[in-house]
Formats: C-alpha cells, sequence, structure tokens
C-alpha cells in the first residue's frame, strides 16, 4: 500500500501509468508487461474520426532518445469505445482516454462521448502533440486558447481531466495557472519536444513528416524542470512523463512535485519498465524510512 | 514471449556476422519471415532493441544474420559464445506458406537473405520446389555462405562488381533468366529493389510476397511507427511489426512507400 495513490480523483494502486501512445491497443503487450507494476494506462491518442496518420519513415533514434512523427494514428472514438477499449480495460486497471483533436468543436464532440463511457477512470486532454499540422499542440501554445478549450471540455464531461501540457510554451507556470482556473482536475507533462534529424548523405530529413518529438532518458532532464516549474505554480496533481526509465528517474519526478509517473519509451527497450520501477521505490522507500510514496512529492531541498 | 538468449556461436561471413542463440521457445514457434527484436547493448544510450529476421530455427537453436550498420549492430557483433542476449520473439506474420504450392523464385538483396533462408528450409521440408536468386555488391561480403546455400537449392547469384555469378543487380539477373517457369515470387532485399520486382511480377502476373524493412520501437504493434503504406480506401498504413514484415506486394501503395 506505500505505493497507492491518487490523481485528480483516479485511485492508484501504483503512482506508475503506461504513457500515451506506448501501449497501443492493450493486447500487445500481453505476456511482456506484468500488470502488477502498473497503476493504470493511458490510452493512444483518440480522435473523432480516424486518422491515418503521418507518411513514413515515423522512427528514428538519437542518442538516448527517439523520434516520432506518428501523428495520432487511430481508428476514431467508435472504434476506441467498441474494439480497443474493452482490451485496455481487461489488465483490470484504470483506463485514461487520451484525447485529441484538430478543432474546438472536434475535442468537445470526442470528450462528451468519452464522458459517457463508464468505465474510463478519465481524460487526458493532449494539446500538445507536436506531429500534427493543425490542432494539438496550437492549442497547447497559448495560454488563452487553452483555458477556453479546457472549459468547453469540462462543461460536457463529469470524467477526471487531466491536461497534457506542451513544454514548448514561454510561461509554463502561466498556462498551468490558467488551465487550472479554467476546470483541469490535474496535469500531464511533458508531451514530447519537437526535434528533428538529417540524412547527411541524402539531405534528407530523417522523418517522412520532417519533424518529429523526441523522447526518451534525454528528455527527463528537461522534463523534470517543467514539473518542479509548474508544481510551483498550481496546486493540481501532477502525472510527470518524460524519459522515465528507471525508479530512480521516478523518485526524481515525486521530489520536485509528481504524484504519479507515466513510462513511454522506456517499454520499447524493455517492457518490465514498470515493475522495475515499483520493486525500486518500494526498497527506496523502506531505506529512507519513509512509510508512502506521497512523503516524497515536493519535498525536492532548494 | 522475452527471454534471456544464450549465444551458441558468432561466425563472420565475410562482412556478413551470423549468430547463433539458444532460445528454444522461440526455435519452436518460429515461422519464415518472423523476426526476433533484440536489446542491443543493456546499458547503452541507444533506447530502440533491433528487429532481426530469422535466418533459421531448429532444435533449441534460432540464428540472425546481419551486417555491422551502426552502433547497435557493432554492439551484436562484439557479443562471444556464452553471452547472454534480451530477446523477444517470434515477432511479426511471416510468409504465408498456405499460399506456395511450389516452384517458388526467393529473390534476397544483400542480408535479405535471412528470412528467405528460413524460407527455403521449410519449403524443402515440405517438398516443394525453390530457386534463389541472391544479389550482393561482391563475393566477398558474405564469405562462403552463398556456396552453402548452393547445395540448398538451385541458385543464382548476381554481385555488382562481376567478381561471381552474373554481372549487375539480381532483377538484371531475373529479367535475363525470366519469371516464367514460377508460380510465385518471396523476396526480402532494398526497397527500390522490391519496388522494381513488384513492377516485374505484375507484368508477368506471378504473385509476389514482400518482407519489408522498417526502422521499429516496440516491434509488437503498440507505437504504431513502423508504418507501411497499403492500398486501403482511405489510403492507410500497416504495421511493419505486427501485420508483416511480409506483406503481399499488391496490398502495399508503393507510389508512397517512404
Amino acid at each position: 500500500m506505500m505505493l497507492a495513490t491518487e490523481l485528480a480523483g483516479i485511485r492508484l494502486a501504483s503512482p506508475v501509468l503506461a504513457a500515451s501512445g506506448t501501449f497501443g491497443r492493450g493486447t500487445e503487450y500481453a505476456g511482456l508487461v506484468d500488470p502488477a507494476g502498473l497503476g493504470g494506462i493511458i490510452s493512444k491518442a483518440i480522435t473523432l474520426r480516424p486518422c491515418a496518420g503521418n507518411p513514413p519513415p515515423r522512427l528514428w533514434e538519437t542518442p538516448s532518445g527517439m523520434l516520432n512523427s506518428v501523428g495520432l494514428q487511430n481508428g476514431g472514438i467508435e472504434i476506441f469505445l467498441r474494439d480497443d477499449l474493452p482490451e485496455l480495460l481487461s489488465w483490470g486497471l484504470p483506463v485514461i482516454a487520451n484525447l485529441a483533436g484538430f478543432s474546438m468543436e472536434e475535442y468537445v464532440e470526442t470528450a462528451r462521448i468519452l464522458g459517457e463511457a463508464q468505465s474510463l477512470s478519465g481524460i487526458e486532454l493532449n494539446i500538445s502533440c507536436p506531429n500534427v499540422k493543425r490542432g494539438g499542440i496550437q492549442f497547447g501554445a497559448d495560454p488563452g486558447t487553452a483555458a477556453r478549450l479546457v472549459a468547453e471540455v469540462r462543461e460536457v464531461t463529469a470524467l477526471p481531466l487531466l491536461v497534457k501540457l506542451s513544454p514548448r510554451v514561454s510561461d509554463l507556470g502561466k498556462m498551468a495557472k490558467e488551465v487550472a482556473a479554467a476546470g483541469a482536475d490535474g496535469l500531464s507533462l511533458v508531451n514530447t519536444f519537437p526535434a528533428m534529424a538529417v540524412d547527411i548523405e541524402t539531405w534528407k530529413p530523417r522523418l517522412g513528416a520532417v519533424t518529429g518529438g523526441l523522447s526518451g532518458p534525454a528528455l527527463h532532464p528537461l522534463a523534470v524542470r517543467a514539473v518542479w516549474e509548474v508544481a510551483g505554480s498550481v496546486d493540481l496533481p501532477i502525472l510527470a512523463c518524460g524519459g522515465v526509465a528507471s525508479w530512480e528517474d521516478a523518485v526524481e519526478m515525486f521530489l520536485v512535485g509528481a504524484r504519479a509517473v507515466a513510462v513511454g519509451t522506456a517499454l520499447f527497450r524493455d517492457p518490465q519498465t514498470p515493475l522495475a520501477i515499483v520493486e525500486g521505490l518500494e526498497a527506496y522507500l523502506h531505506r529512507k524510512g519513509l512509510g508512502h510514496i506521497g512523503q516524497l512529492v515536493g519535498r525536492v531541498s532548494i | 514471449m522475452r527471454l534471456r538468449a544464450a549465444v551458441t556461436a558468432v561466425e563472420r561471413h565475410g562482412e556478413a556476422v551470423l549468430l547463433r542463440m539458444k532460445a528454444p521457445e522461440i526455435a519452436s514457434t518460429a515461422n519464415p519471415g518472423q523476426f526476433v527484436h533484440v536489446l542491443c547493448g543493456e546499458d547503452s544510450p541507444r533506447v530502440l532493441r533491433r528487429p532481426y529476421s530469422v535466418f533459421q530455427a531448429e532444435g533449441e537453436e534460432c540464428s540472425i544474420l546481419f551486417k555491422v550498420a551502426g552502433a547497435g549492430s557493432r554492439w551484436l557483433a562484439g557479443r562471444r559464445v556464452g553471452d547472454d542476449l534480451d530477446v523477444i520473439g517470434p515477432l511479426g506474420r511471416g510468409f504465408r506458406q498456405e499460399l506456395l504450392s511450389g516452384d517458388v523464385a526467393l529473390v534476397a538483396g544483400g542480408t535479405g537473405i535471412a528470412p528467405l533462408h528460413f524460407l527455403a528450409l521449410a519449403l524443402r521440408e515440405e517438398g516443394l520446389e525453390c530457386s534463389l536468386f541472391w544479389g550482393m555488391e561482391k563475393s566477398s561480403d558474405f564469405g562462403s555462405l552463398p556456396k552453402r546455400l548452393g547445395e540448398l537449392q538451385q541458385g543464382r547469384l548476381a554481385t555488382m562488381d562481376g567478381s561471381r555469378g552474373e554481372k549487375g543487380t539480381v532483377l538484371g539477373l531475373l529479367e535475363a533468366e525470366g519469371l516464367g517457369g514460377f508460380k510465385a515470387v518471396c523476396a526480402c532485399g532494398p526497397q527500390a529493389m522490391l519496388g522494381q520486382l513488384h513492377r516485374l511480377c505484375e507484368k508477368e502476373g506471378i504473385p509476389l510476397q514482400v518482407s519489408v524493412e522498417e526502422r521499429m520501437a516496440c516491434g509488437v504493434g503498440a507505437c504504431q511507427g513502423c508504418a507501411v503504406p497499403v492500398l486501403d480506401d482511405p489510403p492507410g498504413y500497416r504495421m511493419a511489426c505486427r501485420d508483416g514484415p511480409v506483406f503481399p506486394a499488391s496490398e502495399l501503395d508503393w507510389g508512397r512507400m517512404g
């Protein structure tokens, strides 16, 4: 029980979640991921209508990281509710739907439909996808626009609402405050950083979509700073994401103010990362003479 | 399935490395065209596993064939007998063997020989005739492997420098020989080669299955990274790791390949 936590009203047996876009439809990791390590699953991004995604190549590995430009490929809300959600729920864990859109109306309509799904534990509002030309990050770049979107979505759903922030804003604290005032129950950060790589032989970009998002350990210190800044600005619970690959990474996130962490890129390398983190956290708490993970939250000493 | 596989042999064949590992659960279930996802360095800045087509699966062992192309494969090539590898597999969908009834042409470019070698072994076991066409830069690329494979089935080589077999590409060799006698073609190699082969097979009316090479992250269909364009309506993508890496060539949208 020392790791049980609550995030924006969602009760989690473990503070380690599977990050959006890395856990597929729930079927792919059966037998490879031990559910004992996981506190919950965040779905891949769901849009109102089916979305084909970006042209290949969509992946490029970089030192301690990777670029992706998947571009929100998904079958749309209908397919998600019919095919994917039951599979995700079969893990016996809280499922949070990552919601993306290309217009305010699409976000709101998808949120309304998701809000009717009794079995969902929450919504992660994705206003920070760097891989679509319109929508996504456009809504997360300006605090006023982000707040309007959050307020509209808040109107149509009673589900716990986490807002996933982009690291690419000039004042993260201001963004967090506006989004909190608009009705968010929690914040999720960070999304991938906009990034690019070039093939020096062909002089072409490595990704078909030219740019993509950087994830993996390379991102971790940037994410730690972002979480620390936001935690100092608002009182909302924070789900921290960004290069978390070990229990040590997770502890850092808790210390700067995270209530839970999400593991993404690390799953590709080692699907048992969540279990390893949970075991490491328990041993760490014992060693520090602490009884509960909550005793770490925000305790960075400055 | 994920397991620790002990390296049982690391053979150099010219510029290629044939690595065998003890992986009973993978060896007993792998089909030709499937791949294994190998962690190349457990404490390294490389965050992704590397996918390799199975070259052979026999008894408790399976093997992969690769050239050193970067830091991951360099690490792998440096393993010694007894070292442990972290391997997930067998993954993906292999060749649709139910569509093959004999007189199969196997067309390989470079290390694309790996899945076709496994397929040739399986076809031979079923008593089906197949002929191998293998193209490479120069005869020294794969050491004595071509000779060994020549004993397995009728084999024809093409080298770009003419140092062995026909001079030129494997496509040139195929065009010169003609595909007329074959009922099906299975291929693996560079994308440009596969595209040309697709046009050739379409012209001749012979069904073609191709194993495509894409960079992968998860390897199990979760991350949607290894997208392959298909002729759906509307145009969409399938995943090389889950829906492939082997696809009927007629399902792919060759004009949109990356």
